[in-house]
């Protein structure tokens, strides 16, 4: 028999630790729920006594986050799925950051499939992603996260998004182009990073093309348009959005 | 009678005018810009910029928008072009043109952008060191802040900027922030305060040599003595210093203006004599054209019983004003002419003239609206004049010819000068209803900040558990009483206020759903003063309940035993005093843990929560606050918090 994931729930209110409860012990055979916490105090001495494999956790308590617990652990030996209810700042941090989450109320599906990640991760490596998490702290910290996490085929990558030039959609994975003329293909497909670098001077020119506003050297009206990028390549931009781009570029701070 | 704001702000509108037809003849001079700009959108660059170019550019921006030409489609062409050289040659905004973006969102009413451009213009006139634009944007930050009803922040960049221009020895700043910072207390009616303000100003330009700043603040002080803080002595000093400096300056506006106010004060004291005095000086100043003056002498020629004189000068007033469309003027003077005809028992006149001013009174209040723009035009006015009398001089050492054609000059330019004025004041007009439209918007937008997202999206995360758990009865209980709160409060939110009991309703309802949300982690209860009807008592909509939330999250959750919350609500003479105690941990010690916390990003609630009372004692005219006070035990332990909110009762 296969040993099962010792779990922790960590939740401030006693009704969603106990659903999370509930969810586990009928969809989720292979985890063990060891111990239940209603605060940051008593979630670091939980899981200091039970060495858990895995911790659900709530961002948002009334005495310290989820956050705040984490940072007891620097070289924590478990793995995390954050659970929150309504935070854009955490969501946007943690999204950038590669790191797991679910939100309030939790769709049972959504859920099983977290753990399914989980499992599967925990089976090809034994690390706990704790790379992710010290971005995660370090992106916390500025309103603006500043480091973006980007899965590649050797890895983790861990960007400034002001090095990205462009990125390029080839099928379901992108093709990251980088200052100093390098490039990444990463497996996830062009509308993710479209979401989350929409309000830091990225533009949509083209169905498969994502460029960064501070690297465009000149915009071409003839043979349909196009923008010229600072490396020298040539991006197309659909006819409907060249309003558009004008709009944002006399916008683009720098 | 008269009040001496309305002399002084029936005057600013002339600067406007006149740079208006300096706009108009510069116009000219603006082609090469145009130029330029079509070539940079058709290419996106222009080869040879530099930062030069965007200095310029943003020097002509500022022209345009300092001067109150209101030519803002120019200004954002300087602006539109500026950004695009320095997008395009890969440098950062100046600090000098994120102020003037600044100054130009301001003036369209786009507030959001103009805070941000200002504050970024402080942050990088700091880092590149240039202080005084550092100090200029501070104070148009807090000339922001004071608009939009932040006073305190408002206060606090003034606060900055003088600080700076000590550090730093800056000219030109300090007395503009006590200017300003004057005109914050002004607003929230801290007359102290207010004064004490003018006094710095006029120190501080006095230091500096700047006397337009300190006659300025002479001026307003004077005022201020003369009217609201009478003292006879004071008023009669300051105005004296006042018009000192204004006659080395030859300023005859200023020593118009104060020595009508100095007429005002002798009135006051009922000293006639010097008071007639002033009011003929005031007069000659203002080349014989000041309303205020020539009915002020009525007046005083009245009480002298002098009633043929009396009527001679308030009918030369009430001319004035007239063709001024002073209704302030037209108001009081009619008003005491009627005195005099009823002293006279001249009951039909009288009445003539009543029916007058309550005529002219009701435009008054319509009037007030556009102050600033009356205040320019008597600017206007005696500017025209001294150009009149400098053309005449021309005349007589010219021929006939010349003459003629002078006069269709002045003529031309009093025209246009009236064309101008009438549109500048459907202008300014509209432009005020859309600024208080907006802050009304403001005001709707943070009144409606009512239901904490973070409360919703949990509560909806229980309702499931117990979905999940086959729990029909309780499911049912807690969504149904979910949807009670959020009908309450989607009703509650279309109106600024709401009786008592709808609020009291909905403040129930969110405590039981905390106290499920808790497992009965507390107790709850709120009570009502016998006195106080709460079908009758109007409140402000969602006062209380975030103080309620403060003192869940923070005082109850975070304690190891069983927690309470009460509720009371009293009436006192003018208000209701709504108590809100917890035997909670205590503000000290939730501050510890927010201190400890790693990330701290939520002070917006009770940000926002606080400028709800100050928006709610802005719009009801109140001084209503709010006191903490940490409950001890006999031993000095903290033993919860009480909040007591003052309530303005409204019908």
């Amino acid at each position: 028999m296969i040993k099962k994931l010792k779990t922790v729930i960590v939740d401030d209110e006693p009704n969603a630790v106990e659903f999370i409860y509930s969810v586990i012990g009928d969809h989720c055979p292979e985890l063990e729920v060891v111990g239940k916490a209603y605060n940051v105090t008593s979630g670091v001495k939980k899981i200091e006594e039970q060495k858990p494999d895995l911790v659900f956790l709530d961002v948002e308590m009334p005495n310290g986050t989820g956050f705040d617990l984490l940072s007891h652990f620097p070289e924590k030996e478990f793995d995390v799925v954050f659970i929150t209810a309504f935070n854009h700042y955490a969501i946007k941090a943690i999204k950038f950051s590669a790191v797991d989450y679910i939100l309030k109320p939790l769709n049972i599906e959504e859920f099983i499939a977290a753990v399914k990640k989980v499992l599967q991760k925990r089976s090809v490596s034994s690390t706990f992603g704790n790379e992710n998490f010290k971005v995660l702290m370090e992106n916390l910290k500025s309103p603006i996260p500043s480091r973006l996490a980007i899965p590649t085929a050797d890895g983790m990558e861990y960007l400034n998004p002001k090095e990205i030039i462009r990125i390029e959609a080839d099928r379901s994975y992108s093709w990251f182009f980088l200052a100093g003329s390098r490039k990444i293909l990463v497996s996830k497909n062009l509308k993710e990073f479209q979401d989350l670098l929409s309000d830091r001077y990225f533009f949509r020119s083209h169905n498969s093309h994502l460029i960064n506003l501070k690297y465009v050297r000149k915009f071409v009206r003839k043979e349909g348009g196009y923008i010229e990028m600072q490396d020298g390549e040539q991006i197309p931009i659909s006819r409907n959005r060249k309003d558009l781009f004008l709009v944002h570029m006399s916008r683009f701070k720098g | 009678m008269l009040n001496a704001y309305v002399f002084m702000n029936s005057m600013i509108k002339t600067v406007l005018i006149l740079l208006c037809l300096s706009a108009t003849a510069a116009s000219g001079t603006d082609r090469s810009l145009n130029v330029k700009r079509n070539s940079g959108a058709e290419g996106l660059i222009s080869a040879a910029t530099d930062t030069a170019w965007v200095n310029y550019y943003v020097r002509k921006g500022f022209f345009h928008l300092t001067k109150k030409s209101y030519n803002l489609e120019k200004v954002l062409a300087y602006i539109d072009t500026a950004c695009l050289i320095c997008e395009k040659e890969e440098f950062d905004f100046p600090p000098s043109l994120h102020l003037l973006r600044a100054e130009y969102f301001y003036e369209t009413g786009d507030f959001s952008k103009s805070e941000t451009d200002a504050t970024l213009a402080v942050k990088k006139a700091e880092h590149e060191m240039d202080y005084l634009l550092q100090a200029k944007s501070l104070i148009f930050l807090g000339r922001y802040y004071h608009r939009t009803g932040f006073y305190q922040e408002s206060i606090d960049q003034f606060a900055k900027s003088i600080q700076l221009a000590e550090e730093k020895n800056l000219k030109g700043i300090k007395q503009k922030a006590y200017a300003a910072e004057a005109e914050v207390y002004k607003s929230v009616n801290d007359l102290k305060a207010y004064s004490d303000n003018l006094r710095s100003m006029v120190n501080a330009s006095l230091i500096e040599k700047d006397t337009l700043y300190a006659q300025a603040g002479l001026l307003k002080l004077g005022s201020l003595f003369t009217e609201d803080l009478r003292d006879f002595r004071l008023a009669s000093s300051t105005l004296k210093e006042c018009i000192r400096l204004s006659l080395a300056r030859r300023d005859t506006y200023y020593i118009a203006f104060a020595m009508a106010n100095t007429g005002w004060n002798f009135y006051r004291e009922n000293m006639l004599d010097s008071s007639l005095f002033y009011y003929q000086q005031s007069l000659k100043y203002s080349s014989g054209k000041s309303a205020n003056a020539l009915g002020n002498m009525g007046t005083i020629y009245r009480d002298y019983g002098d009633y043929n004189r009396a009527l001679k000068y308030y009918g030369k007033s009430l001319d004035i004003a007239r063709s001024n469309h002073d209704w302030y003027s037209l108001s009081w003077v009619y008003k005491d002419m009627s005195d005099l005809y009823l002293s006279r028992k001249d009951t039909s006149e009288a009445f003539k003239s009543y029916v007058f001013y309550k005529q002219f009174n009701d435009s008054v209040s319509s009037q007030k609206s556009w102050l600033g723009l009356s205040e320019a035009r008597i600017r206007y006015d005696a500017d025209t004049h001294n150009k009149e009398i400098a053309l005449l001089s021309l005349r007589l050492k010219n021929n006939r010819i010349l003459n003629t054609g002078f006069t269709v000059l002045i003529i031309g330019l009093i025209v246009i000068g009236l064309l101008i004025l009438r549109s500048s004041k459907l202008n300014e007009k509209r432009r005020i209803s859309e600024m208080n439209h907006k802050i009304s918007e403001i005001t709707q937008a943070n009144l409606r900040q009512q239901m904490n997202p973070h409360f919703i999206f949990n509560t909806l995360n229980s309702i499931q558990y117990y979905m999940y758990q086959h729990d029909t009865l309780a499911t049912n209980n807690y969504l149904t009483k979910f949807s009670s709160l959020m009908r309450k409060v989607l009703d509650n939110s279309q109106h600024t206020s709401v009786p008592l009991r709808d609020e009291l309703d909905a403040l129930n309802l969110y405590l039981e759903l905390e106290c499920l949300r808790f497992k009965d982690k507390f107790e709850f209860s709120i009570t009502v003063d016998d006195e106080i009807d709460p079908l009758m008592y109007k409140v402000p909509t969602m006062l209380i309940q975030p103080y309620v939330e403060n003192s869940i999250c923070h005082g109850l959750i975070p304690m190891e035993r069983k927690g309470f919350v009460h509720i009371d609500l009293k009436l006192e003479k003018e208000h209701l005093v709504c108590i809100i105690e917890d035997n909670g941990i205590g503000r000290e010690a939730a501050n510890e843990i927010k201190k400890m916390r790693e990330t701290n990003h939520n002070s917006l609630g009770t940000r926002i929560t606080a400028s709800r009372l100050e928006l709610v004692n802005a719009l009801y005219g109140t001084s209503l606050n709010t006191v903490y006070t940490d409950l001890k035990n006999e031993k000095g332990e903290a033993e919860g918090t009480r909040v007591e909110i003052q309530i303005p009762i409204l019908t």
